[in-house]
């Protein structure tokens, strides 16, 4: 039968890869932006902290996406109060994402205006999927 | 001192280090320099530094809620979380003394304590994590 709990794995699991696939583009962003002339051109304290938060913020992500494949139907289930705390701070991390990336960064100011647009909109289905398996009604255990 | 008491320990040191990096530009005195840069640039900048508060706000806020359950290790998710973050502050131990030049810290007493403590703090924040994650629990 097709229950809340087995839609939400299956959502859960696409957000997982996608989260997976953002990690790649977001090593590759310097490049994807062609911001590389413009870092070069930082001093250096500067430019070694920006990629040291890029590397951290990639892995948090990292750690998210392994933690959702590993414990997908508890975090579907709420079978524990951890993994609904996890599924919520995930859902708190994509939604002010999506918020920054709406409000803060100036969309005109996008090489790509369209890849603006793709991030706000994956930024939020990802804080809606954690949303639904932090807060929406579940099947605990 | 409990393992649980460390991690609590832990999560107090990781919501400070999340709140200094809201002020990371003005302490560092750098506004100067970001203001020089392509505006997009400075953008990614600035929300790079609030990502890496939130995501320390996030660990700081799950460890002190469930740091009993992590000392504990009663359940599985605990472990891998606590070992996410025990990897995640393991790499960036690495980073501090290896990717940073050392040009920046060289000669300046001030600014080689500041690195050391934070080496110490990222080390043993990474420590921490590592004995509730592969520990035997207490």
């Amino acid at each position: 039968m097709n229950t809340p709990g087995s839609s939400r794995v299956v959502l859960l699991r696409a957000v997982a890869v996608i989260q997976i696939a953002m990690v790649a583009v977001n090593l590759s962003l310097v490049h994807v932006l062609g911001l590389n002339d413009g870092l070069t051109r930082w001093p250096a304290a500067v430019r070694e902290l920006f990629v040291v938060h890029l590397l951290c913020i990639s892995m948090m992500v990292l750690t998210i996406s392994v933690l959702t494949l590993r414990f997908v139907r508890e975090i579907a289930n709420q079978a524990h109060a951890i993994c609904r705390w996890l599924a919520g701070a995930a859902a708190l991390f994509w939604l002010l994402r999506g918020w920054l990336q709406l409000f803060y960064s100036v969309s005109t100011q996008w090489p790509i205006n369209q890849l603006h647009r793709v991030f706000m909109v994956i930024d939020g289905c990802l804080a809606l999927v954690y949303g639904l398996a932090a807060w929406g009604a579940g099947e605990r255990t | 001192m409990t393992l649980s008491s460390l991690l609590r320990i832990a999560a107090a040191a990781q919501l400070a280090i999340a709140l200094l990096n809201l002020f990371l530009v003005r302490l560092l005195d750098w506004k100067a320099d970001l203001d020089r840069l392509p505006l997009l640039l400075r953008e990614v900048f600035h929300v790079h530094c609030w990502f890496i508060s939130i995501t320390l706000g996030i660990f700081g806020v799950m460890t002190l809620r469930f740091a009993d359950a992590m000392a504990a290790s009663s359940n599985e998710t605990c472990r891998w979380l606590t070992a996410g973050i025990g990897i995640f502050w393991a790499i960036r131990t690495v980073l501090q003394a290896t990717y940073y030049s050392s040009g920046h810290w060289r000669g300046q007493p001030v600014r080689t304590a500041m690195h050391v403590a934070l080496l110490a703090t990222y080390g043993g924040l990474a420590l921490v994590y590592a004995l509730s994650a592969f520990g035997k629990g207490s």
